[in-house]
């Protein structure tokens, strides 16, 4: 009986608003998000307009209809008892009853509105088509449908799309010119290639990075837009507070510490941590994916606890990980992890209360204690690859500057 | 009085042979459908993962433990009689492994590239549990004939559930199939219309685990061999067709034994 | 009742006696079965020589790592250089056309979780061909490594320089690991190739007889190259201007001019005499060989014959041998500067009171210095120190040596100790100064020098110390 009360199904609990017009307004803003981003590929795509539109057209199609269909015909295997006795007693077809059941119980376009804005503007369709399939039967239908998941399954078609097709997906950003790839490297890329200690401001300034002046996934960029919509949705209670802002602050002060200890300074630093959680999907992965009322635990030190497992995760994967982005896998992770929270931290008893703040306190100091460790183990990483001098070459005078010139080339003799 | 009596013992003997014949076909059948050693019994799932990535492999596999299900229970069925009850496994297993070992050498000399392809799963036939388990559980107390019938059965099941998985794996993970000749791997036949499409991930672990679990899962949703427990909604809902009913059932709370 | 058998008897007769059968048939089917088994093994890599030169008339092997009786039955010359420790096998392939080529098994080193058996075809400078036929490593790595083998052929070869790290992207972390370790595999095998197959270009074997250095800016060298081909042989004397050089095979040292001393004498006239005297207008004539006026450097004789001859160099020329031979001989030149890096350690009086010295250190990049100092008429103070040039690009030694400050240092540089430097070593102020000061040599681990400009300012110490004592010489 324990279990009746801990999974509860997301559609029985009691409040004033029904599940369907949460479910309507978190459509909404993922609606908003999606036109948001249209707009921009509208403007800044220059001669590639047309081809973006009529991919994201073709994308959100294939979507919306692979969806709608995974999720009607497992309507109809999962629930066909229970429909032939509706059929029977109140004289309606079972399949229009199913179709009415796909968009009123199991919310079926949310998943799809969420994969769409996992993945970049010129995704090739059977990219698309192949990681809603796997999103829904493997992340949703195989459960047993809406509310009984373990998984995200946005998330989950997400990864299957990742490991198979990385390399269409890296393509994906912008459209390929004949052979020339008018794409340059993601700042993540960069980012792991080059150290994730250095702030890049040349390569993309604080405000492009904030406004999402940028190429990458299509909900991932623009973070004044994400911040907005996750403080509108937090206050009009779709979305639990908790949740979200956990995950954003302690990989906010996880940057922070790091930034500390790489010796960028008090404001540096603040900049810095400011910087890694706007770039990735940290943002849209907060308010979106990690939010999911199904595969969240129910209780509320569950869900901080969760939170922070999720952050420490992400943060363990981006920087010290070869996959360049670590939010998909956390959450899967937490996710996980879930069932497992609820039923240790659900009970007011006093046994329970003193693991809910022992847990709290404990995943706190292991994400400051981490942030503090990265930074330095990314430090002194760098430090040791250093020469004893640093080439510092100022040309003060047309003299040196030969002089200079000329050592520079004679170091290859004597250096080799 | 003679003539009525040898009247009655041969419709008898009729009966019997019939009844014998039909034991045979059931043993034979089972291991097929209804007690596939893969999809039902849920045993030997160790070699089924990597020996599914390509239709060749599977068949390959299949034949070498059908190779070895059958060697192996002819001999434990004829030895059955001498064998004491306290050292039968170690037996068992000295035969099994002799077997496998044959067939891996076999597999070397002739299809090389196939054993290199299978790898390490081909040593791993002699800890299948398919074979000790049917050398266990039927050849130790059955005749030889229907030992053997019983190997065919099992290999046959094992076969069908190896093909359809590698059907479907090979068909997503490559997008068409290759039809390789065994015993010379140059000669390929290919038919790739969705190579362009196809998800490498299939051909690897994470579409081995999944594409298993989704054919167990439509296999027995068509064979309905699933066991409903005793008070669930579907016992309840299996016994009742109409919502009627169910409430009826439920207001005067009778309960299904 | 019949007597039982004990159980101590049975059962160990039993088990003894099913094993003995057992293991009867199994050595049965292994004397059956052990020469296929071995021939495939060897089957498997020559069905790569097939599938590589597919028109081949015929191959033979040279050589085995775990087989000292395979010898190379015609090795390009009597002492044949060694092969890498990483080839496997070598076979030698002569193509339909008579041409030879190169297969070799090979294996690499570790890459993500295990190294890789690779067959590697090589022909006339490139890797025509790929295929792996074993190895421990991980499964992506290996996926990543058939799509290159796959990719590669007669028309598509794999050159050294190649860039494969595009392979390295979708295939996650384990391919970043394995395809440099191929990389480098590919590489060896083509460096072998040199050693295995004559190379039907121009060779000569040039020998240096002299360098000897001309003041501080000129280096003087004697150099000769004997080749088998017509018109390559000849004699020069070579000077190279060297002027703020601490090393003398630089690309960038202009080679001031080439005297011939020796020639075949059909180079007198001719087409040979035109490229030698610079006349000539073909390309490589006009972009390397040496006339007054016109600035050559070392750049141009950098590479191997081999690379200038696929990049075109010697096109358009009329007299190719020539234009070879010449090459060959400032090339061989260019290779044995390098190959021998002579310590330079000039120091001469320049003038009344002058003194200049040139300097490099074994091993201490940084320290090289060239400078001249002035000391007063009594020798005891210094009152002037130019500092002509020093080693390596220019760091913390520039900003304390030559311009005397510690403004531009890092935070790591101590800038007490650079002052304190500056201070004692460098700073003229009043008579001069004291020559006293560098009486005593000091080690590079002395804590006067700058830590994190020590090689620098360790070559400047030494180098004064050095005048002072030249002086106290009575010089």
């Amino acid at each position: 009986m324990e279990s009746q009360l801990v999974y509860t199904n997301f559609s029985r609990v009691k409040s004033k608003r029904k599940t369907s017009h949460v479910m309507i307004e978190l459509a909404s803003a993922l609606l908003v998000l999606f036109i948001a981003s249209i707009i921009y590929y509208g403007i800044k795509g220059g001669a590639d307009t047309g081809k973006y539109m009529l991919r994201i057209f073709l994308n959100t199609l294939v979507c919306f209809v692979t969806a709608f269909a995974v999720e009607y015909f497992g309507i109809i295997l999962i629930d066909r008892k229970t429909l032939k006795a509706y059929e029977e007693a109140m004289k309606q077809n079972m399949w229009l009853t199913a179709l009415k059941r796909t968009v009123t119980h199991s919310y079926f376009y949310v998943t799809p509105l969420i994969t769409m804005l996992l993945f970049p503007v010129y995704t090739p369709i059977h990219v698309m088509f192949i990681s809603i399939l796997v999103g829904e039967l493997i992340g949703k239908m195989v459960f047993g449908g809406f509310g009984s998941n373990i998984f995200n399954p946005a998330l989950t078609g997400r990864i299957f799309a990742t490991i198979c097709f990385s390399q269409e997906i890296a393509n994906g950003t912008a459209v390929k010119v004949g052979t020339d790839i008018s794409t340059g490297a993601t700042i993540n890329g960069i980012a792991n290639s080059s150290g994730w200690l250095g702030m890049y401001t040349d390569q993309l300034s604080n405000l492009d990075l904030f406004l999402g002046n940028y190429r990458g996934a299509l909900g991932e960029t623009m973070a004044f837009l994400l911040i907005i919509l996750g403080i509108y949705l937090m206050i009009r209670k779709v979305i639990d507070y908790r949740l979200t802002l956990t995950y954003v602050v302690s990989l906010f002060i996880f940057a922070f510490f790091m930034g500390v200890t790489g010796k960028h300074g008090f404001v540096g630093s603040l900049e810095f941590a400011f910087r890694q959680i706007c770039f990735g999907g940290i943002l849209f992965g907060a308010v979106f994916c990690i939010t999911d009322p199904v595969t969240s635990p129910v209780s509320g030190t569950g869900k901080i606890v969760f939170a922070l497992i999720a952050a420490f995760v992400t943060a363990m994967i981006r920087y010290f990980g070869s996959a360049p982005e670590g939010v998909a896998y956390s959450i899967l992770v937490a996710n996980m992890l879930a069932p497992v929270i609820d039923r240790m931290l659900s009970r007011k008893t006093n046994q329970k209360m003193v693991y809910q703040y022992v847990s709290i306190a404990a995943l706190s100091l292991l994400v400051i204690g981490s942030g503090i460790g990265t930074g330095l183990y990314i430090d002194a990483h760098k430090a040791s690859e250093k020469p004893e001098e640093k080439a510092n070459i100022r040309m003060t005078s047309n003299e040196k500057f030969e002089m200079v010139y000329s050592e520079m080339a004679s170091l290859e003799g004597v250096i080799e | 009085m003679e003539n009525n009596n040898s009247s009655v013992t041969s419709t008898e003997q009729t009966k019997k042979v019939k009844k014998e014949h039909s034991k045979a076909f059931n043993v034979f059948t089972s291991g097929i459908l209804k007690d596939n050693p893969v999809l039902v019994m849920l045993l030997g799932l160790c070699p089924v993962i990597p020996a599914t990535t390509s239709i060749i492999n599977a068949l390959m596999m299949t034949i070498a433990v059908l190779f070895v299900l059958l060697f192996s229970n002819i001999i434990i069925s004829s030895i059955k009689k001498i064998v004491p009850n306290e050292i039968r496994i170690p037996i068992y297993i000295v035969i099994i492994a002799t077997l496998v070992t044959i067939v891996d050498l076999l597999l070397k000399a002739f299809a090389p590239d196939i054993s290199e392809s299978l790898g390490v799963f081909i040593p791993l036939i002699t800890v299948n549990c398919i074979i000790l388990g049917r050398g266990e559980a039927f050849a130790s107390k059955n005749t030889i004939v229907h030992s053997i019938l019983d190997a065919l059965g099992m290999a046959i099941g094992f076969g069908i559930a190896c093909v359809t998985i590698a059907f479907f794996r090979e068909l997503l993970g490559t997008g068409g199939f290759t039809l390789v000749n065994p015993f010379n791997a140059e000669q390929k036949v290919a038919w790739l219309p969705l190579q362009k499409y196809a998800a490498s991930v299939m051909v690897q672990g994470i579409g081995g685990f999944l594409t298993f679990g989704l054919v167990i899962g439509v296999f027995s949703l068509f064979l309905k061999t699933k066991v409903p427990s005793k008070n669930s909604d579907t016992a309840l809902k299996n016994t009742f067709t109409t919502l009627h009913d169910i409430v009826e059932c439920q207001k005067s709370e009778r309960r299904v034994k | 009742m019949k007597k039982k058998i004990s159980n101590y008897i049975l059962f160990p007769v039993l088990l003894g006696s099913v094993c003995i059968v057992c293991s009867a048939s199994l050595a049965a089917v292994n004397y059956l079965a052990a020469p296929y088994i071995e021939n495939n093994k060897t089957r498997k890599i020559t069905n790569k020589i097939g599938k590589f030169f597919k028109d081949n008339k015929n191959y033979t092997l040279i050589y085995d790592r775990n087989d000292k009786d395979v010898v190379d039955p015609n090795p390009i010359s009597s002492t044949p250089a060694e092969f890498n420790s990483q080839i496997i096998r070598c076979f030698r392939v002569t193509t339909s056309d008579d041409k030879l080529g190169l297969v070799y098994h090979m294996e690499t080193t570790t890459g993500y979780s295990g190294n890789l058996e690779l067959v590697v075809g090589v022909f006339e400078s490139a890797v025509i061909g790929l295929a792996q036929v074993g190895g421990s490593e991980d499964g992506l790595g290996v996926n990543a490594i058939n799509k290159l083998a796959d990719k590669l052929g007669w028309d598509s070869s794999y050159l050294p320089g190649d860039d494969l790290k595009d392979l390295a992207i979708s295939a996650g972390a384990s391919a970043k690991l394995t395809v440099p370790v191929v990389q480098a595999a590919l590489d060896i095998a083509l460096a072998d190739e040199k050693n295995r197959i004559k190379s039907s270009e121009v060779t000569s074997t040039v020998e240096v007889s002299s360098v000897t250095e001309v003041g501080f800016d000129e280096v003087k060298c004697v150099v000769s190259s004997v080749s088998e081909a017509n018109y390559a042989s000849m004699k020069a004397e070579v000077v190279l201007d060297v002027k703020g050089m601490f090393s003398y095979s630089s690309t960038s040292i202009k080679i001031k001019s080439v005297t011939l001393l020796e020639k075949d004498d059909t180079e007198n006239s001719g087409e040979g005499k035109k490229v030698l005297d610079g006349t000539a207008t073909d390309k490589f004539t006009t972009s390397s060989v040496v006339t007054a006026g016109k600035t050559v450097t070392f750049k141009n004789f950098s590479g191997s014959l081999e690379a200038e001859v696929k990049k075109g160099t010697f096109e358009d020329c009329a007299a190719p041998n020539t234009a070879r031979g010449y090459f060959l001989m400032l090339n061989g030149l260019y290779n044995h500067l390098k190959a021998n890096q002579a310590t330079i350690n000039i120091l001469e009086k320049t003038g009344e009171n002058e003194y200049r010295i040139k300097k490099t250190f074994d091993g201490l990049g940084f320290a090289s210095i060239d400078l001249s100092a002035t000391v007063d008429s009594t020798s005891t103070y210094f009152t002037k120190i130019v500092i002509n040039g020093i080693g390596g690009t220019p760091a913390y030694g520039s900003d304390i040596l030559i311009d005397g400050t510690t403004n531009g240092l890092d935070s790591s540089i101590n800038k007490d100790q650079a002052n304190k430097f500056i201070e004692n070593f460098i700073k003229i102020s009043g008579s001069g100064l004291p020559i006293s000061k560098f009486e005593n040599p000091k080690e590079t681990t002395d804590n006067e020098l700058v830590t994190g400009a020590t090689q620098s300012t360790y070559g400047y110490y030494t180098a004064l110390h050095e005048i002072v004592m030249f002086i106290k010489g009575g010089n």
